[in-house]
């Protein structure tokens, strides 16, 4: 028997939701449906699916409060995939930043979507080039305000330009004379540093307002 | 108004924020004419024919102020604007202004036993109902002058000196209530006004975003092509005047998400994806034309040599140097830099352009790995121009 995924989609569209099962089909297995983020965390509790597609904008708390809770609870045993209209939000940076595993578009043509969520229950984020332009701002942001230097290593630096450019990690691998792997690797460090520098900032802001 | 843009409205105006701030004001001034009261009738008290009636008042404006005070500490501030309370201070105010013709302390210092402490009450009373509720406290205020000055009788040939004083505190006093009323209004209409733009962001914001949600599903899931172009091109120009006129980067996003939907539409089959980040640099206004038309062109050729099927048009500030750094990469065919000679496309239309602004162009592909125009302008920084180009639409 060949493996399946077990998937939760949740959006308060319910078009979105056929549409996203739709295009999922073998070896995913849609094994629940949530219209808000209240649903969505407990079907999550209940069936302890290997990925959740969910999207920023829902009723009590968003995407964002079903990606906090769960990466709380499961690490990186639930993979929650944000699946956006909004890619210029800073909602979307603080989704990854709180543990979101990837995120795509919703204007991602059915089968990239359904080869892209493949990729994400094989351990390989989904991360388009609006994303990692986000977060090269981002880090921008983070070297200006606090520490002075760039938390990304010049390696971590080049990779998320490259991706940015909508260079393939083979590519970008080919690129820099590194393997696809190690590609991969980068990325992953990117997005837990990003998580790093949002507690940090998180825990000065507390400190600041007298939070303990 | 709309009743949701209403009923949004309401719950964000920072509620009567205009009539706290003014009362706010208000209770510091009666403190200010209370002490002044107090001081100068304890100081005068033993040439006063009545002084116990002196002290009353002095202790009746006091618990007044107080009561005033207290009323607007704490959440259930609008408790200051009651009538009872404003009922009560206007009494109080009206009895010590008459009873000073009978108190005789006008005639010692030369001010009303009441002073300035009647001034709050019509403030108030302004707030509260407008201009003519503050003009008519002022009046009720001027007719307590005048029964004081009747009972005191004026001396002989003094009664002109003493009707212009009362008539000069009169208009003085109906003034200040009618103008208060007036710019407490005007206040109150611009703040109901901001508050109901906002409003109205917020809710055309959430419709927007069930406006891109359902292009984004039409996109996807619609057999036909030139339905599904339609719906981006619309998802497109949405985003653009959603997020992209408050941006710095306004201007050249928008003009290569022009391009990009162009370029979907003449080539079915290649979709464009445009990111820009935040930091890009001013662009001269040269610059500004070369980069976008450069862009077009880059695109062009991915579609039309390269068979791609996907471009990426990525923008972003060039660290080391300052300036742009713009790029159009696809997934197509590619080809080999070193045995292929330059289209006219990219001889003349990209490069020419882009050397001919102070910029660089190189271009990156291999035979099966799709093609990269890479292109680095100075930027407006880098050139002593008077004008530069960056959140304006062409």
């Amino acid at each position: 028997m060949t493996a399946s995924y077990t998937v939760v989609i949740a959006d308060d569209h319910p078009t979105v939701r056929s549409g996203i099962r739709a295009d999922l089909g073998p070896p995913f297995v849609v094994v629940g449906e949530a219209g808000d983020a209240d649903e969505a965390l407990a079907l999550i509790e209940s069936l302890t699916p290997d990925l959740v597609v969910c999207d920023l904008n829902m009723p009590n708390g968003g995407g964002l409060r079903v990606v906090r809770e769960t990466t709380a609870r499961h690490a990186d045993g639930v993979r929650v995939v944000m699946f956006t209209v909004s890619e210029q939000e800073r909602d979307l940076i603080d989704a990854v930043a709180s543990g979101a595993y990837g995120y795509l578009t919703k204007s991602t043509p059915g089968p990239e979507l359904h080869r892209q969520l493949l990729r994400a229950v094989n351990g390989d984020p989904p991360f388009a080039p609006e994303l990692a332009t986000l977060l090269l701002g981002e880090f921008r942001r983070v070297a200006q305000k606090s520490t002075g230097s760039n938390p990304l290593s010049d390696r971590e630096r080049e990779v998320l330009n490259l991706v940015a450019r909508g260079y393939t990690y083979r590519q970008v691998g080919k690129e820099l004379y590194i393997a696809e792997k190690t590609v991969e690797n980068h990325v992953r460090n990117i997005l837990a540093k990003l998580h790093l520098t949002r507690r940090a900032e998180l825990v000065r802001w507390a400190a600041d307002h007298g939070i303990r | 108004m709309r009743p949701e843009v209403q009923a949004a409205a309401g719950r964000l105006r920072h509620r009567g924020g205009v009539e706290r701030g003014v009362l706010t004001g208000v209770a510091a001034l009666r403190w200010a004419a209370w002490a002044w009261l107090a001081g100068v009738t304890i100081v005068n008290l033993h040439r006063i024919d009545h002084p116990v009636v002196a002290v009353a008042a002095v202790v009746a404006t006091g618990v007044v102020t107080l009561a005033a005070h207290a009323a607007l500490r704490g959440p259930g501030w609008e408790r200051a604007l009651r009538p009872g309370l404003l009922g009560l201070e206007v009494a109080v105010a009206f009895a010590v202004i008459a009873a000073d013709g009978w108190v005789r302390q006008g005639r010692v210092t030369g001010q009303n036993l009441a002073g300035l402490w009647p001034l709050p009450a019509i403030l108030v009373a302004a707030v509260a109902g407008g201009a003519l509720w503050g003009a008519g406290v002022g009046v009720l205020f001027t007719v307590a002058r005048a029964v004081s000055a009747a009972v005191a009788g004026a001396p002989a040939g003094q009664a002109g000196r003493a009707a212009v004083a009362v008539g000069s505190t009169a208009v003085s006093w109906i003034v200040v209530g009618a103008v208060c009323g007036t710019i407490v209004r005007l206040l109150r209409q611009s703040q109901d006004q901001l508050a109901e733009a906002e409003a109205r962001e917020r809710i055309a914001r959430d419709l927007h975003d069930g406006v891109l949600q359902t292009l984004a599903l039409i996109e996807r899931r619609s057999p036909s092509p030139d339905i599904a172009r339609l719906a981006r091109e619309q998802e497109r120009d949405l985003r653009s005047y959603l997020f992209d006129h408050h941006r710095a980067t306004g201007g050249l996003a928008t003009e290569l998400r022009t391009a990009a939907s162009r370029l979907e539409a003449s080539w079915p089959g290649v979709t464009v994806t445009v990111t820009v980040s935040d930091d890009v640099p001013a662009l001269a206004d040269d610059e500004f034309a070369a980069a976008t038309g450069a862009a077009a062109e880059a695109l062009t050729n991915a579609a039309k040599h390269g068979n791609a099927t996907h471009v990426v048009v990525f923008a972003d500030l060039d660290e080391p140097s300052g300036g742009l750094f713009l790029s159009v990469k696809d997934d197509g065919c590619g080809f080999d830099p070193a045995s292929v000679v330059e289209g006219v496309g990219l001889a003349q239309s990209i490069r020419g352009r882009v050397e001919h602004v102070g910029g660089t162009v190189t271009v990156a592909s291999a035979p099966g790995d799709g093609a990269e125009v890479r292109m680095c302008f100075p930027g407006a920084r880098a050139r002593p121009r008077p004008r530069s180009r960056q959140g304006a639409r062409p």
